[in-house]
């Protein structure tokens, strides 16, 4: 079984791209572009137009690896058939370049080629991810899957187009026509999520944002989506009809529902007439409300055999003017609910006459309905397990490791625990942001980013992402490393006024890379740092490099540390071997300090500037060494042992005190040698001193 | 307008039937924003707020009833329907921050001073957006007169143009279909009944209109056959057929 993602969205120029290189003698192939198409994800199409026989080539994106695609064929208009992408030119008879963009421009086309076997074989899944390139305006009916004989259809949000809980923050189904519910779910295994419903702009009778069907009763999911300002004759945001047997497995859960507001008829949030059970867990409701005194407002309504369960779901429906209840026609083992009413389902471990108080900002535009620091619901609900995915709440977080569920759709973020999702992103943004984990993150691919003017990324523990980027960006960003990091690629980044890097413990990725630009950006690693490549960087008025204090290993295989700017500072204070490093120090005040032992094969110190110094306090033991200081006041001190095989210390400008071995240039005579056992000193002036070592 | 039109029958639909329907304003809209999607505009570095007065920013001011300001402390509500200028109380310092957790928001301005926008107008106009929009970037607006229909919709479907007709004093003119005239055209063919106050909507059929372009292929300018078996798209801005001529009601 397969799963078959497609796109769904009105972008129809993501971006282009020319192959170099194909392999594969049918489709799919491996295209290699010079670099990853940007903006492209799995799922998108991208189309070749061949100047030898006119005709344009489909290809279906089913693989993504850096800059190598896995394209599938898929259609051309000129009925050739299955053709590798490096075999279509353009008209200077060169490879022609593909537009990439969404494979489907409405959900509805989506759903109507089900049955294509170019695409889908019997027992595949079925996967539409939606894009917001534009509002969707539409409905559409999920009913196909079978014709084929897809094992489960799925439409959803990819990750980074998903809603954040909050209105307008992702996927927008706003649908201007009438008649029927926007969504029908009528297939079995079938998963509708992440998606926002805007009900407002719909015509007197559009008043369902979703309706399962009779034939949808095994393994039916909708969740994580959030419907609001239902309008029209008897509103209800989702219906449940019909259903098969006491084993149905339909879930609603992670809903956010708001805003039915009806001033002269009845209203429901979730209405079932099944006989047969469907679990509706964790969702959060407000304003559910009728202003006209013979009708009446539901949160939830059952069928009279009862056998709808309601469990950690958080209802403030606020006063009608007819008859309201939380819920009617219930299962008896419901419990954990929360209302503002004097009842909820009557469970022991309800919370009744809750408030508006239970939000953080019920009122605002986009309203926010997660809750507040302290609300009574926070860590009142119940461990539902993982059932129909009800552990991952509406903003995608993984609720499972937590130590206890909140009510509603909404799962607060404690903190000292564990955040393991199998792809995170953690972004800051704005005046201060700050990202800290006191804890252990291992997500397979993790993205942490702090913008702003003040942003911190703190990270106490481990962290072991296979790619992990930390960037902050701002007036004075600061990533903190505290543990161990051990991803396959690092890259940390900080840009701004005053950044800093610190990397308190271990750093082994295989590739790792520090940045820190602006006036005055430090860059610090504690403790070891051992990377196949790694590269420390810090430019800007006042860079500062500091690796290790004394008995701190630094033994990446290449190593470049550089400081550049005004007054660069590099300071190793422990143990640094690299096979290969280069140390430089450029600019106005350079300064390169080693209070440890320097040990690599073939290393290089470099200072330049207006005042450069180079400062060993220890062994120099290099295979082949260089300390070169040059510019107007340069300073080598060495006060202990240099064993190069081959050594060069070269000071040229004004030489102030100096003890070294080796070839000694000297360009200026006002000199002190103390003691030179082998110098050949060249040309000295007519002015020169020259100062033996015993009147020294 | 523009439709796309079943040549099989398959997944509920038949032959002929109009799956889809665009209208030009919807069209206009929907490149309108795509071309404004907010990952097009990136973050600001320092502020780590959008830019303002770019064209996201002016076009959301034409798509939205509300605007806030945050003003160090004080946050103002315009209506920019009405001007009307009003002070909601609230801690909007944290609503702010949490709204910043999302790298695609849409708050905009320099530190401190921020602006953003809430509810979406009833009844948007792409003629509305697209002033803006030319008025502050290079993209015309008749060159995003048609909808993207991708490749493997036109080897599912049949793309076609069908326009009102008026008869005027200098001949006959095209008319722009409206949008509910449209949204028409792809509805559903159903029958709702009333259990005592509470409707119930039964679906008699995928789509209730068709278009049988098997005797249209003179005025669509495509054979069948054609259109059943080979990737077209026979959408034109010239000679464009008349709505009422390609048109069949099933429920009459």
């Amino acid at each position: 079984m397969a799963e078959v993602i497609t796109s769904i969205g009105t972008d129809s120029s993501i971006t282009t791209g020319t192959p170099s290189s194909c392999s594969g003698s049918s489709s799919p192939y491996t295209v290699a572009f010079p670099s990853a198409p940007s903006g492209v994800s799995i799922g998108d199409s991208v189309s070749f137009t061949d100047a030898t026989s006119f005709a344009t080539y489909t290809y279906l994106v089913t693989d993504i690896d850096g800059s190598s695609l896995e394209l599938k064929y898929l259609t051309d208009d000129g009925s050739y058939g299955d053709t590798s992408p490096c075999d279509l030119y353009n008209e200077s008879f060169g490879q022609a370049s593909g537009t990439f963009k969404r494979t489907y421009s409405t959900i509805t086309t989506w759903e109507t080629n089900f049955d294509d076997t170019t695409l889908y074989s019997s027992s595949d899944s079925a996967t539409g991810n939606c894009y917001k390139d534009s509002n969707f305006n539409e409905t559409f009916t999920i009913n196909g899957s079978s014709s084929i004989g897809l094992s489960a259809v799925k439409l959803t949000a990819p990750a980074g187009q998903r809603h954040d809980g909050t209105a307008g923050s992702g996927v927008k189904i706003r649908y201007t026509g009438g008649n029927t519910a926007v969504c029908t779910v009528n297939d079995n295994n079938c998963t509708v999520e992440y998606l926002e419903f805007d009900m407002a702009a719909g015509s007197n009778s559009n008043n369902r944002a979703c309706v399962i069907d009779t034939s949808a009763y095994t393994t039916v999911i909708f969740s994580k989506n959030i419907i609001y300002d239902l309008v029209g004759s008897a509103p209800v945001a989702i219906v449940v009809n019909g259903g098969n047997d006491s084993s149905d497995t339909r879930y609603i859960h992670n809903n956010l529902i708001y805003d039915i507001d009806d001033s002269d008829d009845r209203v429901k949030g979730i209405l079932t007439s099944s006989t047969y059970p469907t679990y509706i867990w964790n969702n959060t409701l407000y304003l559910i409300r009728t202003g006209r005194s013979s009708k009446n407002a539901f949160a939830f309504y059952g069928g009279s055999t009862e056998e709808m369960q309601l469990k950690n779901n958080l209802a403030i429906m606020t006063t009608s003017t007819g008859a309201e209840d939380f819920a009617y026609d219930y299962s008896s083992d419901s419990n954990f609910n929360g209302s503002d009413f004097a009842t909820a389902t009557g469970g022991a471990d309800d919370l009744t006459s809750l408030t508006t108080a239970v939000f953080e900002d019920y009122d605002a535009s986009p309203p926010d309905f997660s809750l507040a620091s302290g609300a009574s619901p926070i860590d009142a609900g119940v461990d539902l397990g993982t059932t129909g995915g009800v552990n991952i709440d509406i903003t995608g977080r993984d609720r499972s490791s937590d130590s206890a569920w909140s009510m509603g759709a909404f799962q607060p973020i404690p903190t000292g625990t564990t955040v393991t999702p199998a792809a995170a992103q953690t972004i800051a943004t704005g005046t201060s942001p700050s990202l800290t984990s006191g804890i252990t993150l291992t997500p397979a691919v993790a993205v942490s980013v702090a913008t702003g003017q003040a942003p911190t990324i703190t990270s106490g523990q481990t962290l072991t992402p296979a790619v992990a980027v930390s960037l902050a960006t701002g007036q004075s960003p600061t990533v903190t490393s505290g543990g161990t990091v051990t991803p396959a690629v690092a890259v940390a980044i900080t840009t701004g006024t005053s950044p800093t890097i610190t990397s308190g413990g271990t750093l082994t990725p295989a590739v790792a890379v520090s940045v820190a630009t602006g006036t005055s950006p430090t860059v610090t690693s504690g403790g070891t740092v051992s990377p196949a490549s790694a590269v420390a960087i810090a430019t800007g008025t006042d860079p500062s490099v500091t690796e290790g204090e004394s008995g701190d290993t630094v033994t990446p295989a290449s190593a470049i540390t550089i400081a550049t700017g005004t007054s660069p500072t590099i300071t190793s204070g422990g143990t640094v071997t690299p096979s290969v490093s280069v140390v430089v120090a450029s600019a106005t005040s350079p300064t390169i300090t080693s209070g440890g032992t320097i040990t690599p094969s073939v290393a290089a110190t470099v200072a330049t500037g207006t005042s450069p110094t180079i400062t060993s306090g220890i062994t120099l033991s290099g295979i082949v060494a260089a300390a070169v200081a040059t510019a107007q006041s340069p300073t080598i001190t060495s006060d202990t042992t240099v064993t190069p095989s081959a050594a060069v210390i070269v000071v040229s400008a004004s030489i102030l005190p100096i003890t070294p071995y080796g070839i000694l240039y000297i360009t200026d005579p006002m000199i002190r040698i103390p003691s030179v056992g082998s110098a050949s000193i060249k040309t000295p002036s007519a002015t020169s001193t020259i100062v033996s070592s015993k009147e020294e | 307008m523009e439709a796309l039109i079943a040549t099989s029958t398959q997944n509920g639909y038949t032959d002929g039937d109009i799956v889809e329907a665009f209208s030009l304003n919807r069209i206009r809209l929907a490149h309108a924003q795509t071309l404004t999607s907010v990952q097009r505009f990136p973050l600001d570095a320092v502020s780590g707020l959008r830019t303002p007065d770019t064209a996201l920013d002016k076009v959301l001011a034409v798509t939205h009833q509300y605007k806030f300001a945050f003003d160090n402390d004080t946050l103002t509500q315009t209506d920019l329907i009405t001007g009307e200028v009003t002070n909601p109380a609230g801690n909007f310092v944290d609503y702010i921050l949490r709204r910043l957790m999302n790298s695609e928001h849409m708050l905009f301005g320099v530190t401190s001073v921020t602006h953003w926008y809430g509810t979406l107008r009833s009844n948007l106009d792409a003629e509305d957006v697209w002033d803006v929009l030319e008025n502050c970037s290079d993209y015309l607006r008749e060159d995003y007169s048609t909808w993207p229909v991708t490749e493997i919709e036109k080897r599912l479907f049949l793309p076609i143009t069908m326009t009102g007709k008026q008869v005027t004093e200098s001949g006959t003119v095209d008319v722009l279909l409206s949008d509910p005239t449209v949204d028409e055209f792809r509805s559903e063919s159903v029958e709702t009944t009333m259990d005592g106050d509470e409707p119930t909507t039964t679906v008699l059929a995928r789509r209730r209109f068709k278009v049988p372009y098997w005797d249209l292929s003179e005025t669509l300018g495509i054979q069948p056959d054609i259109a059943r078996t080979q990737m077209t798209d026979v959408r034109t801005s010239e000679d464009i057929p008349h709505v009422d001529a390609c048109i069949v009601d099933k429920e009459s």
